[in-house]
């Protein structure tokens, strides 16, 4: 919770890793080098005219934050006043930035420049070093190497180093980069680059260059090698070749940009030639486009410019219906139905928000791709009147213009405006509001072959909303067993009006039965969009009580409340189920909460019943322990009711005709220092079956990790057996690690599957 | 006297005053002690006490100054000085050659050196300190302020 | 039981007044901050330099959406969107207490009905930003005290 300051992490592989790096204890000097006095300790001391001074025998220099032992060192004075400074014999610099060991070098005072023969070096305070034929230290932030290495294994560990003609760390940037690059794992070279780059440190974004290897039992062995360039300080991008075995070469490519305008990525993944997809194509079972290259393309961007103007764009397009399947892709998982293109350009003030965007969808399922709605375009507009008076005017309008690539859909032009009168007013123990608003709503649709037997071409319908919704919060102190503790008990009571309007004559594109947890009873309507505002005359009622413990942080809270129907909810939409069911009175109740029982556990629940359809509709629960980032274990449960998913009318086609009950087990936790096991398992009680599941082993040294990972899932449904197709994979991850500190690699793995973890912890 | 000396010193007149004066001829030295200054073209030294020894021969003519401490000053071209003290200093006047022993310090401009026993050879303007395990040569070097 | 009308104000008493700073002044999570603010009868001032009045900042907003549940065919059920929202109260100008809210809500997919799901998330998005102001709003009350404990 948020009292506790989150403590870094430093696992105690960490602190063993950092054991022997060369750390600097003074007080760091401030101020410009060239005004600082040179202080040097010596056995003997000759100066001779005009401008020689030679010091011998345990020589120590000492300026600012740099300090250099060596056996004989000369000070030469220019002719123009630049002094050249001659180190030999055993040299050992040390400063805040790096220690440095050789036998020859040279240094300017001025310039606080150093240059050193063969030598060692090791960064200060974290791990990173090496040795080169030639070292130069520049204005205290660049190391420049010849023919040098670079490792951050700790001083006694040669797992693996990369030697270059050139290495320049820039100790700024956090940032080493390496020509020639021959990456050796012990003494046996592995790779060789042109050109590396990598970051030490948490500065810059991770553009690690190490090959993943993965395989998985529908694709064969699959191999990446990512390539970083830094292309400007406001430009840099990542093209990774993949070699996918039973498919062929990928090229993955993602640009991130920087503008006055906004940031954003781009990113476009091309596969030439797909073997596999090639023999699918040939299977009428499997629904495939026609397409022989398989391509992505992403561009997301947001860009807020003088706090008012706003540029969102948030799109990916793939060539087929099955690339998620077949491809991984950071756009976009497998289980996805349906990917969005999203384009959005706003302004909005004190009083004014106003956005015009354009929304489409592609759907990877061919027999439902006809039935999709585009908005193109968009205008929402919101005015907020001033938010101080108690009495508030607020209005939504919308202009939205529906189109479809189904030829039977009618085009809809939509018009709407909801003008809102709300009176609020509230104290420390209360809070009521009422309010009114005019939904009026216009549509224009043209059917296609004018066929207005369902659809009426023009249609208005205006229908008044009425709320009143009140909130006392009740308390305690004196609770028996839990002294220190403030318990609260908020009844809430919500009513609400709206009369029935027949809609059957309006086509329905963006409205759904919503499904209703606690928070859901007492929202205003029961779909969301537009084409369905279902009658009400209801009563919402809740009660949700809190415990704060002696820090007033909140421990656990429970709610549970209902909706009473005076009358029948109804759209006159006949396919909706809404209307189906003629039952009033307490139809839908719902239940949830949460219990931070200490610092590292917590449960979370939640349950919605549903009189229309007499059973619990849905059912949520999850118990997480977490003492770190890899040692948790989280136990959860999820249950829908067939008929309730069929209600909120989402049942289409066979594969969707089940209960889901779904049990998952999720956990990481350290066997020793250096290796731990990530695992989990989901399995559906009522199909009796496995949904998704992995088990891995992760070994972390200080300056590098491996991690194996098996892994089995349901990729596909094959509707002549009926039955669930399930891909099993194998993924090998070799990583450097040492370099920034060191990334959450559990959370990586805990990533798997097709459900990843998601923590219940508020903290992250 | 503006003029700053050329560094040959040798065959410069040498003038020494102090409250007492004492001249021993078994020994062949002269003593002079409290308040004793030694001036010669462009340098200056000022001592509780101080032994000329060889008084006749010019060549290993030496002189030995003690105080707490004893300060020498000499002034270089271009008004640049080199002053130093120590806790005894010996002038050989055949050789020019300066050498403070014990708690010596020399500072020219702001470089300066301590050290146990510096030497100071004036004719070749050359500075040797040698330390010892325990107090070592300590030099400090200020980087040319540019101006 | 013991139950009386809540005497301890949601708002303890020096965050009554205080001054907001957002990146995004103008987007639906400042505005829902704001107004959850203004509820719970707190004044916000724009009087930014009087470092007397502490603040609150909202430093970062982050939504992901995940997989939470699976059909047969291994296309998702539910997503379930979580809502984070880091925050700092800020007093007398150095003292930073951070703040994070987080809200989880899960809803189910449907690709026959794609333009009405994703209506759906902007709404369930409204939702959980006004939901996520109440709950910052409310955890001001134990900063109060921790701040106290911190320099009595």
């Amino acid at each position: 919770n948020n009292t506790e300051e989150n403590r870094p992490e430093i696992s105690c592989l960490d602190q063993q890793c950092l054991a022997n790096v060369p750390v600097y204890t003074k007080p760091l000097v401030e101020g410009d080098i060239k005004t600082l006095p040179v202080e040097v300790e010596t056995d003997t001391f000759t100066a001779s005219a005009p401008n020689t001074a030679v010091y011998e025998g345990n020589v120590v220099i000492t300026q600012g934050n740099r300090s250099v032992e060596a056996d004989k060192v000369t000070i030469e004075t220019k002719e123009d006043q630049s002094r050249v400074v001659t180190i030999s014999g055993d040299i050992n610099y040390l400063d805040n930035v790096v220690t440095l060991q050789g036998e020859q070098a040279s240094m300017n005072l001025d310039t606080n420049d150093i240059e050193i023969k063969n030598s060692q070096y090791h960064l200060v305070g974290r791990l990173g070093r090496g040795q080169a034929s030639q070292l130069q230290l520049e204005s205290n932030r660049y190391i420049t190497l010849k023919d040098g290495s670079f490792t951050s294994c700790p001083v006694d560990d040669n797992s693996w180093n990369i030697q270059g003609s050139t290495v320049i760390h820039d100790n700024e940037e956090e940032l080493v980069e390496i020509w020639n690059a021959v990456f050796k794992i012990g003494p046996v070279p592995v790779l060789y680059s042109p050109y590396l780059q990598f970051p030490v440190g948490d500065r810059r974004r991770s553009g690690l260059l190490i090959p993943s290897f993965n395989y998985d039992s529908i694709d064969g062995v699959n191999i990446a090698t990512p390539f970083y360039w830094n292309i400007a300080p406001n430009l840099d991008a990542t093209f990774t070749p993949r070699l996918i075995q039973r498919r062929g070469v990928q090229l993955q490519t993602e640009a991130r940009y920087l503008t006055s305008l906004g940031q954003g990525v781009f990113a476009l993944d091309w596969l030439h030639h797909d073997s596999l997809y090639n023999k699918d194509r040939r299977d009428p079972e499997i629904d495939t486009g026609d397409n022989k290259e398989r391509w992505l393309f992403h561009w997301e961007h947001k860009g807020l410019i003088d706090q008012n103007w706003r540029i969102e764009t948030d799109m990916t397009r793939v060539s087929d219906v099955r690339y998620f399947t077949d491809l991984s892709s950071n756009y976009g998982s497998m289980t996805d139905g349906y990917i969005t293109q999203r384009y959005l350009l706003g302004y909005a003030n004190n009083n004014w928000d106003v956005a015009l965007s354009s929304k489409s969808f592609q759907v990877f399922r061919s027999t439902l791709k006809d039935n999709m709605y585009r908005t193109v375009p968009q205008l929402d507009i919101r005015y907020y009147s001033n938010p101080f008076d108690s009495v508030k005017f607020n209005t939504y309008a919308q202009a939205v213009r529906f189109t479809s690539p189904g030829v039977r859909n009618p085009e809809i032009t939509r018009l709407h405006i909801a003008p809102t009168v709300s009176y609020n007013v509230s104290n420390q123990w209360s809070m009521f509001n009422a309010d009114a608003t005019l939904l009026a709503t216009h549509y224009y649709q043209d059917v296609p072959g004018n066929n207005y037997s369902v659809l009426q071409k023009d249609v208005n319908r205006v229908m008044p909303h009425l709320n009143l919704d009140g909130r006392i919060i009740f308390e305690r102190d004196n609770i028996p067993f839990l002294d220190g503790y403030t318990q609260t008990l908020e009844p809430r009571i919500k009513y609400q009006y709206i009369p029935y309007r027949n809609q059957s004559r309006i086509q329905n594109t963006d409205s759904s039965l919503l499904q209703s947890d606690y928070a859901g009873l007492f929202r205003d309507h029961l779909y969301s969009g537009l084409d369905r505002i279902a009658s009400a005359n209801q009563l919402s009622t809740g009660l949700t009580t809190r415990f704060y413990d002696n820090n007033l942080v909140e421990r656990f809270n429970f709610s549970l409340g209902q909706v009473y129907y005076f009358n029948k909810s109804r759209t006159g939409d006949l396919s909706s189920p809404l209307d189906q069911n003629e039952d009033t009175g307490s139809l839908t109740w719902a239940t949830d909460g949460f219990w931070r029982v200490n610092d590292n556990l917590i449960m979370r629940g939640g349950l919605q019943y549903d009189t229309r359809i007499d059973e619990v509709a849905l059912a949520n629960g999850v118990i997480e322990y977490r003492a770190s980032q890899n040692k948790l274990a989280q136990l959860s449960y999820r249950y829908a009711n067939k008929n309730y998913i069929d209600a909120i009318g989402l049942i289409t086609n066979s594969p969707y005709k089940q209960d889901i009950s779904q049990v998952g087990l999720m956990a990481s936790w350290p066997l020793t220092d250096t290796l731990s096991v990530v695992g989990s398992y989901y399995y559906d009680t009522k199909l009796e079956q496995s949904s998704d599941s992995f088990i891995g082993f992760q070994y972390n040294s200080c300056c590098w990790g491996f991690s194996v990972q098996y892994g089995r899932k349901i990729t596909d449904w094959n509707a002549s057996t009926q039955t669930s197709q399930y891909d099993n994979k194998l993924s090998f991850n070799f990583e450097l690690r040492g370099l920034s500190t060191n990334r959450n690699t559990t959370a990586k793995m805990l990533d798997f599957g097709l459900l990843p973890y998601q923590s219940a912890f508020e903290e992250n | 006297n503006t003029n700053a000396v050329t560094p040959t010193v040798r065959n410069q007149p040498i003038t020494i005053d102090a409250d007492h004066q004492e001249f021993s001829i078994q020994n062949n030295t002269i003593t002079f002690t409290g308040n004793v200054v030694i001036l010669q073209e462009g340098l200056k030294v000022t001592a509780d006490k101080v032994v000329i020894s060889n008084t006749q021969s010019q060549t290993d003519q030496k002189i030995t100054a003690f105080g707490k401490p004893v300060r020498f000053q000499q002034s270089l071209e271009g008004n640049r000085s080199i002053n130093g003290h120590s806790q005894q200093l010996d002038y050989d006047v055949r050789t020019a050659t300066v050498t403070l022993t014990g708690k010596a310090e020399l500072t020219q401009q702001d470089n300066q050196i301590s050290s146990n026993k510096i030497i100071y050879k004036v004719n070749e303007q050359q500075i040797i300190a040698e330390g010892n395990s325990n107090n070592r040569v300590k030099t400090t070097i200020v980087p040319n302020q540019l101006n | 039981c013991g139950f009386h009308l809540s005497s301890t104000a949601e708002i303890p008493e020096q965050f009554k007044t205080l001054t907001f700073y957002s990146a995004d002044p103008y987007g639906q999570l400042a505005r829902e901050v704001k107004t959850a603010l203004r509820d719970n009868g707190v004044t916000i001032t724009e009087d930014h330099l009087n470092q007397n009045i502490p603040s609150l900042r909202l430093t970062g907003d982050n939504m992901s959406k995940n997989t939470i549940s699976i059909y047969q065919d291994g296309k998702a059920a539910e997503y379930q969107l979580i809502l984070t929202v880091d925050a700092q109260i800020v007093i007398a100008g150095d003292d930073i207490h951070p703040i994070t809210v987080k809200i989880f809500k899960t809803f189910f997919d449907n690709p026959a009905a794609a333009l009405a799901k994703d209506t759906e998330q902007g709404m369930i998005t409204r939702e959980m930003y006004q939901q996520a102001a109440e709950q910052l709003v409310r955890k001001l009350k134990s900063v109060d005290v921790a701040e106290q404990k911190q320099n009595p």
